[in-house]
């Protein structure tokens, strides 16, 4: 569960994970093209390499919408969380099918010409002023290098390098799926080449802004708000936080803290933000003595926040205190992997 | 800890829980069938771009008279109607004239080997090299001297159209669809290549016209039209025939639209 930088880490379930993702690709494209070569015959047939470019755009559009749909699902409701488990992986496949889309479009209708096929994408197309001329190639352009930079540094890796800049470099994927969202409204929705494709744009930006907003306001709904008491904040009765499981408190602006409930008599408290890829630790279980993250099962131990050898991760701790049933947490959080004494109730 | 909580829990290392299987087959199915759905759908809603051929297996040779003002073309005449010429639009590999290749043999009879572009009753002949033209030096037999009386060039008037500027090569039928703002980028380089340029003009019933487009002087305009490839536009102009041929001629400056 450490970083050992293995290329990928694999297990029975991310391979059932990513057949699925594949399958599911190859089944898209064989429909598409089979569809389109049954409707579509002789002199009147559509050219496969814009057939194929037709497919694996509007696949790797599903796809990505897929994927920005999974976080929000998985606040929703518990049952999603194990999409979340490899989305990477999904990720990375997102940005192959994309690639593919891309290199069709370059090889097909910018290369063979007197211009170098790349400057012809950044350069030609473009009529700045008219909607229908604007140069959407230059979006899917940007589009794909984001989604580049992602899938470049997708691997634990990079997580463990960029530190916190990671989270925020893979925040892009939403810059990156508007920027999408231009390069089809500009582009291939301006010639509307099929009556839908406007209405599978709009269903996806609704169904992507849509879940987000309301998985923010239902979680925003569990949160519970803390009563200062001198340094120590209320967090309420031990009796609330279920066996094995914990609640997550907000301390300061963006800190989170898991207080988790063990062995039935015990209280300890740890940073909400799991070492691995910033998993939500407060959502997790304690299994075999340890905190496990719910995302890829990362463990910590309750009495200090270090992972248990071999592995080398640590979480801040943080100190409660128990008084009439009512547990109380320290907010200022001690160094991560810092041991201090468990509570028990009696 | 409730039962049905600890059921969901799942860490990828250990086994799925049950109630979660339960979840994910049928949510594993029906993404799929959405998913292909959503294929399905947009692939048989897709537009037809109307018959065109693009023969890419055999090639064809074909004779008469070689002309490469403003574009290189050969005037044959037409074998199902051997009374009128048949002009047919020559081009180059990829996005590039054919006039390198056409120029030596200028106002001379040949034989021409290419891959035959087709759509309605358009012909195109992609020539690959230069040694596919080569001079007949069998002398001028009678159908030759009937090409050459028709394909003097002859004004028809001057007319106001709207249409969509295009590159002759993709829409005869080397893309389909190969006309449309979604192929703007691909036009312009075949029109920066020296790819006769045409304005597609729609009637009524959704029928396609081709007119090809050269300059006031009667050279070709593509060039000086890439920047405008794909744009929808209305020209006014003096309509040439030459052979079966319909030409505008038209001042990239005063185009509408
Ligand atoms: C260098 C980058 C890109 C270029 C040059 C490019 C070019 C194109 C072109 C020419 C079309 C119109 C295709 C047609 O119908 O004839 C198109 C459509 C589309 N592209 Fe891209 N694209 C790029 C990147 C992307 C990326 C990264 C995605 C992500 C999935 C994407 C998604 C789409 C979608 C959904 C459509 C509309 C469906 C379609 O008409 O195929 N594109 N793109
Ligand atoms: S985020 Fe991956 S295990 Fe916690």
């Amino acid at each position: 569960m450490s970083h050992q930088f293995v290329p990928v880490n694999w297990n029975r379930r991310k391979r059932i994970y990513d057949l699925c993702v594949w399958v599911g690709i190859v089944a898209y494209i064989v429909i598409f093209v089979s569809v389109t070569n049954v409707r579509f015959q002789g002199e009147a047939s559509i050219t496969p390499v814009i057939v194929l470019m037709r497919a694996f755009a509007t696949c790797g559009f599903l796809m990505l919408t897929i994927i920005l749909c999974i976080g929000p699902l998985a606040r929703i409701d518990k049952r999603f969380l194990p999409l979340l488990y490899n989305r990477r992986h999904f990720g990375v496949s997102f940005f192959l099918v994309a690639l593919i889309h891309a290199g069709l479009a370059i090889f097909w209708y910018h290369s063979f010409g007197p211009i170098n096929p790349i400057v012809s994408v950044v350069t030609s197309g473009g009529d700045y002023q008219s909607l229908s001329g604007f140069p959407f190639q230059l979006f899917g352009l940007l589009a794909l290098l984001v989604f580049f930079v992602m899938a470049a540094t997708s691997h634990d890796y990079w997580n463990a390098v960029l530190g916190s800049s990671w989270k925020s470099l893979h925040v892009m994927v939403y810059p990156g799926y508007m920027l999408l969202v231009l390069h089809v409204g500009f582009g291939a929705m301006q010639e509307d080449y099929t009556g839908i494709l406007p209405g599978m744009l709009y269903a996806s930006v609704i169904l992507v802004g849509g879940l987000h907003l309301y998985s923010a306001l239902f979680a925003s709904k569990a949160q519970i708000t803390l009563e200062t008491l001198e340094n120590w904040v209320r967090v309420g009765n031990w009796q609330d936080i279920e066996n094995d499981h914990a609640i997550t408190v907000s301390v300061g602006d963006d800190e989170r803290v898991a207080i988790f409930r063990y062995d039935h008599n015990k209280l300890c408290a740890v940073s909400n933000v799991c070492q691995h890829q910033n998993g939500p630790l407060g959502e997790g279980r304690v299994i075999d003595g340890c905190i496990t993250c719910p995302w890829h099962g990362y463990q910590y131990r309750p009495e200090d926040g270090c992972s248990p050898p071999p592995f080398t991760e640590k979480i801040e701790t943080y100190q409660l205190k128990l008084e009439d049933n009512v547990v109380f947490l320290n907010p200022d959080p001690l160094p991560a992997g810092t041991s201090r004494p468990v509570t028990e109730i009696r | 800890m409730k039962d049905q909580e600890r059921d969901t829990f799942f860490v990828g290392y250990l086994d799925m829980p049950a109630a979660l299987r339960r979840f994910y087959t049928p949510l594993t199915i029906l993404l799929f069938g959405v998913s292909g759905l959503i294929g399905f759908g947009i692939a048989s809603m897709q537009s037809s771009t109307g018959a065109a051929s693009w023969q890419t297996e055999s090639s064809e040779t074909l004779s008469g008279l070689l002309m490469v003002d403003p574009y290189p073309v050969l005037h044959r005449l037409d074998p199902a109607n051997p009374d009128q010429v048949e002009s047919i639009l020559l081009v180059n590999q990829g996005k590039f004239s054919a006039e390198a290749y056409a120029r030596p043999y200028h106002n001379r009879m040949v034989s021409v080997t290419g891959f035959p572009i087709t759509r309605g009753g358009w012909t195109m002949l992609e020539v690959t090299a230069a040694d596919s033209i080569f001079e007949d030096q069998s002398g001028k037999s009678a159908a030759d001297v009937e090409i050459e009386k028709n394909v003097t060039a002859k004004s028809l008037g001057v007319v106001t159209l709207n249409g969509e500027i295009a590159d002759s090569k993709c829409f005869l039928g080397v893309m389909k669809p190969g006309e449309g703002s979604v192929h703007k980028a691909c036009a312009e380089v075949c029109l920066i290549g020296g790819i006769p340029s045409m304005l597609v003009v729609r009637d009524g019933d959704g029928r396609k016209y081709g007119y090809i487009l050269t300059l006031p002087d009667g050279s070709s305009a593509s060039t000086a039209l890439s920047g405008r490839a794909a744009d929808k536009v209305g020209v006014t102009g003096e309509l040439m025939q030459k052979g079966d041929l319909i030409y505008i001629k038209i001042s990239p400056d005063g185009l509408r639209g």
